[in-house]
């Protein structure tokens, strides 16, 4: 059946698309998205869920079914995406969600709350530095940090450059810049043989096992990569040894 | 009458209860994920934070059968992913058991069902007209 829309609809839909003519994401113009089975509110510039961060769900709820834990550590959560998949894929789970970004951890608060999981979610404002102590220890922690390299950085889309948060995309000259903060972190943050798992650029994966084997001190070492859908080397699994 | 079981009802039957509305799931076929072909419209490049684009269809090929199968349904890729799935087993189920797959068997329940209601409603206006004949004698 055919809708007519009317005269308010159609200035509507001219004001939406003058948007995305403007190359406004989608997700920013209807301020909303999917991840895995949750619709979560959009705010711009907060990063915008990917489609290959939901595999990193899936390999953490893996080790979380394998560990039969019931916590987990969440480092630049954003929009809250990787927490709340895990809290509704498993309802055991607390998870505790960080970002430096203010305006990140109110969206991740809202999206807890549009999807009933405000009680199992504990939201901190914090940056990683030097300094980064939480008094708390984990087995698992999972993180999709910026990581995208000043090379990449040029060719991104311009829904990407004017849009999205850069802070929640560069991650330095090489990419690693914030990866290697977390590396740093979470050798205090992590129990023994507790593990790590971050969402990486295809280069990463080589370059983080070496770095590790360099800065063993850390006591982590570099256990394996997961590729995504597209067949690149996009996840890698850390463990604390020492 | 009523027989009370002493011992619980998976001890006492050990065959598989079935009604007339039960669906024989047994000859539905299974895929193998390293038969499977998947493709996803990303682009070039490193892919992941670099790239934002909604477009998150599925196509599905099973190499064995040759069958494509398509999913767009939903926003969430990992979403599509599992529906392309369920999408393709159908479609095997009705290729390789044709009557038996279970779309066929559902059809057949939902047919013999509106089969019944059809009947029922048939009787009961045949009832209400020799009422009326009757009524409007007196």
């Amino acid at each position: 059946m055919d809708l007519l829309l009317k005269p308010e609809q159609i200035k509507q839909i001219d004001h939406l698309c003058k948007k995305r003519l403007d190359r406004m994401p989608v997700q920013y113009i209807i301020q909303e998205w999917d991840f895995r089975d949750l619709t979560l509110k959009m705010s711009r510039p907060v990063f915008i869920p990917r489609p290959e961060t939901e595999m990193l769900v899936d390999i953490v709820l893996n080790e979380i079914d394998r560990k039969g834990a019931d916590t987990v550590l969440e480092l630049c959560c954003g929009s809250g995406a990787i927490s709340l998949a895990l809290l509704k894929a498993r309802s055991q789970l607390c998870i505790t969600a960080i970002d430096k970004s203010e305006k990140a951890c109110q969206l991740t608060r809202e999206n807890a709350h549009i999807n009933n999981l405000s009680d199992r979610i504990k939201i901190i404002q914090k940056e990683i530095n030097e300094d980064f102590n939480l008094r708390e220890k984990f087995d698992i922690i999972v993180s999709n940090p910026p990581y995208v390299s000043s090379k990449d950085t040029i060719q991104l889309q311009p829904e990407i450059l004017l849009y999205e948060d850069p802070e929640a995309l560069y991650g330095g000259d090489d990419g690693l810049t914030v990866i290697k903060s977390i590396l740093k972190v979470c050798s205090c943050l992590l129990n023994y043989h507790g593990r790590l798992f971050l969402e990486v650029d295809p280069s990463h994966p080589t370059l983080i096992k070496l770095w590790l084997q360099k800065n063993d001190s850390l006591g982590l070492k570099f256990i394996r990569f997961y590729k995504d859908f597209c067949d690149k080397e996009r996840f890698v699994e850390i463990i604390k040894e020492k | 009458m009523l027989r009370i079981l002493t011992k619980p009802l998976k001890e006492t039957y050990s065959c598989i209860i079935r009604t007339k509305t039960t669906l024989d799931h047994s000859k539905v076929p299974q895929i193998v994920e390293s038969e499977l072909q998947e493709q996803f419209v990303r682009g070039s490049g490193p892919g992941g934070q670099s790239v934002n684009k909604t477009a998150n269809c599925v196509v599905l090929k099973h190499i064995p059968t040759g069958i494509i199968v398509k999913c767009h349904d939903s926003r969430s890729l990992d979403e599509n992913r599992k529906t392309a799935r369920e999408l393709l087993i159908r479609k095997l189920d009705n290729i390789i058991n044709q009557e038996e797959s279970i779309e066929a068997q559902k059809k057949r329940i939902d047919d013999k069902k509106s089969a019944t209601k059809r009947k029922k409603r048939e009787k009961l206006t045949l009832l209400k007209t020799e009422w009326k004949k009757r009524e409007n004698l007196e």
